[in-house]
């Protein structure tokens, strides 16, 4: 069997400015692993499962760090800036109160002391059959064990799958999302900002990850724009336990109402497919209508059309649409 | 140079998963190689076979070579193999797009018009032209005695192809039923209109084995078209390939090249 045992070798690197990472990635392109707070990194590595030849710890790196409020009216959170941090932030709690409710949803304090916004939203996946570092299409391997007749998938993916079935795990993703945050990944070559559609990826794109970040580029800060600051907002994780674990379905709202009506609105699952799930179909049903029971329910049905159970998840259906309705009927500003 | 991929399988133990894609360049470069060589060589080697072959009248007249459904059936199967090709490589060299379903599609359509092709020259072209003979053999050894310098062995021509062309059907022939056997067994793992995916269907050897062929084939396939676009774009070519287009070569030309007693088409 394969062993798990301490970390194998590695050179770990720890620069403090963005130059130097840049230049120590470009030098070990994909044999280095760039690692921020170390909650994702560490269990792969103890599980022998990644075995990188360098680590390049960017936590020290304080211009990646902090919130701050820019001139368009909107705000840049920097990668780094710690879960915990982004929860009790004033800004974020006023004007975008779903990333901070995302955020302290995220595992345990302990782990939200040390992880990032930038490290929880392009997280590897969950699937247990990857972590557990078995040769799957994910791993660069022929196959995916858990989308089979006996394969364990009761946290896989309900939609857009293509031979990988495995989810975003990100409860953060969901909420960046809803609030149509733009992505600013930099390398030595220049910088991009990347919209949530372009930042997340799923299997039918690239079945190797989960993020469009390049093996030399760092996420560097998350933009987020005035249009949905102090819109209605409502964010739930349902998961099996309370403490430290990843949502078995999540869902972002941002919802803006005028006049008693809805005039635009962004919602969002997580845990559903290989990239947080916007719900269209959703946002339109519920278009220029009063928000109240009967509408939430009928966005909650709506928001399982198109989906492809496994044979063991057939429960997120019901879970999904009930968090749907929930966010459309109780978001509050 | 490793040649191969390997996992680590449940057991500890290496499982292959397929070929090296960094043998993606070699196959690449070799075809470029060829390709260099053969342009930079052509036009002192060219020199005594083409004083001794063009010797007829042009007169303007034409000789059928293709028919239009042998056309569009080569520029149909131009088409799938270079989908095919693009939806393959591109991703592995680090161009990402939905790549799975145009893939496959374009392999079926290989794969059809492959089995069209081979009822087709069973049983309604001359499958004897395309079969290699001791003829072939004897033209090849003086022409290539003829461009290095013996013009006077020259008078030998083909029938309606030459040797390196029936060695290269006979090669992308090879690596198209390679593809299509491995390709087909691989579509059995993922979902279709027809059928829900199915890995179990063989042991992880045996995926790795069937990965191992499509990757080798799929890179020979790559480096064959190039060295293939190369001959098809060629200036002194163009008297030949122009009939993949048009049909028809110059009557002038059928004289010149080939031996009319071993390819006879109807309107000469």
């Amino acid at each position: 069997m394969i062993v798990k045992d301490v970390m194998p070798n590695f050179d770990l690197f720890q620069p403090k400015q963005l130059k130097d990472a840049f230049a120590i990635l470009d030098k070990f392109g994909k044999d280095a692993w760039k690692m921020a707070g170390g909650n994702d990194s560490l269990a792969w590595f103890k599980d022998r499962a990644k075995r990188p030849k360098v680590v390049v710890d960017i936590s020290g790196i304080a211009e990646l760090k902090g919130v701050k409020e820019t001139s368009d009216g909107g705000i840049e959170i920097g990668a780094l800036t710690t879960l915990t941090e982004l929860s009790k932030n004033p800004i974020v709690r006023a004007k975008y109160r779903v990333l901070a409710d995302a955020a302290s949803k995220v595992a345990s304090p302990q782990i939200r002391n040390t992880g990032t916004l930038g490290g929880n939203a392009a997280q590897d996946a969950r699937c247990w059959y990857y972590r557990y570092g078995l040769p799957c299409y994910r791993a660069g391997g022929n196959t995916c064990f858990a989308d089979t007749p006996e394969g364990v998938n009761r946290e896989h993916a309900l939609f857009d799958t293509d031979r990988c079935v495995t989810v975003n795990p990100s409860d953060t993703a969901p909420a960046l999302v809803a609030l149509d945050a733009k992505f600013v990944v930099r390398g030595s070559k220049g910088e991009r900002v990347l919209s949530a559609e372009q930042f997340f990826i799923g299997p039918k794109i690239d079945i190797t990850h989960l993020t469009s970040i390049k093996p030399e580029e760092i996420l560097v800060s998350i933009r987020i724009p005035k249009d949905w600051a102090g819109a209605r907002f409502y964010f739930e994780k349902a998961a099996e336990r309370n403490s430290w674990d990843f949502a078995m379905v999540n869902v972002a709202a941002a919802i803006v109402v005028s006049n008693g009506v809805v005039e635009r609105s962004r919602i969002v699952c997580g845990a559903v497919s290989a990239t947080p799930k916007r719900l269209p179909a959703v946002e339109d049903s519920i278009k220029g209508k009063a928000l109240g029971d009967d509408i939430a329910k009928v966005a909650g049905q709506t928001a399982t059309r198109g989906a492809r159970p496994l044979n063991y998840n057939k429960y997120k259906i019901p879970l999904m649409a009930n968090l749907v309705t929930r966010a459309v009927r109780d978001a509050t500003a | 140079m490793e040649l191969f991929r390997y996992a680590m399988s449940v057991y500890g133990q290496d499982q292959l998963l397929g070929a090296n894609w960094d043998l993606i360049w070699w196959f690449g470069g070799a075809a470029a190689i060829y390709i260099v060589v053969d342009a930079a060589c052509r036009p002192f080697l060219g020199k005594n076979k083409r004083k001794t072959l063009v010797n007829a009248p042009n007169d303007g007249a034409t000789v059928r070579r293709h028919h239009l459904i042998d056309r569009l059936y080569h520029w149909a199967m131009a088409i799938s193999v270079l989908t095919l090709i693009g939806t393959s490589f591109a991703p592995i060299l680090d161009w990402k797009f939905e790549w799975v379903t145009a893939h496959w599609i374009a392999g079926v359509s290989l794969s059809l018009l492959v089995v069209y092709h081979i009822i087709r020259a069973a049983f309604w072209q001359d499958i004897w032209a395309m079969i290699v003979t001791p003829a072939d053999f004897r033209v090849a050894f003086a022409t290539a005695r003829a461009a290095l310098g013996r013009p006077d062995e020259a008078p030998l021509k083909p029938g309606k192809y030459v040797l390196l062309q029936k060695a290269y059907h006979w090669m992308i022939a090879a690596l198209v039923l390679g593809l299509m056997v491995t390709g087909l067994t691989m579509w059995l793992k993922i979902d279709t209109p027809f059928w829900n995916r199915n890995p179990y269907i063989l042991g992880d050897d045996m995926w790795g084995l069937v990965y191992t062929v499509h990757d080798f084939c799929a890179m020979s396939v790559l480096a064959l078209t190039m060295i293939h676009v190369y001959f098809a774009i060629r200036p002194d070519k163009w008297w030949q390939n122009r009939s993949m287009f048009s049909g028809d070569i110059a009557r002038k030309d059928y004289f010149a090249h080939h031996d009319v007693t071993r390819w006879a088409p109807d309107d000469v």
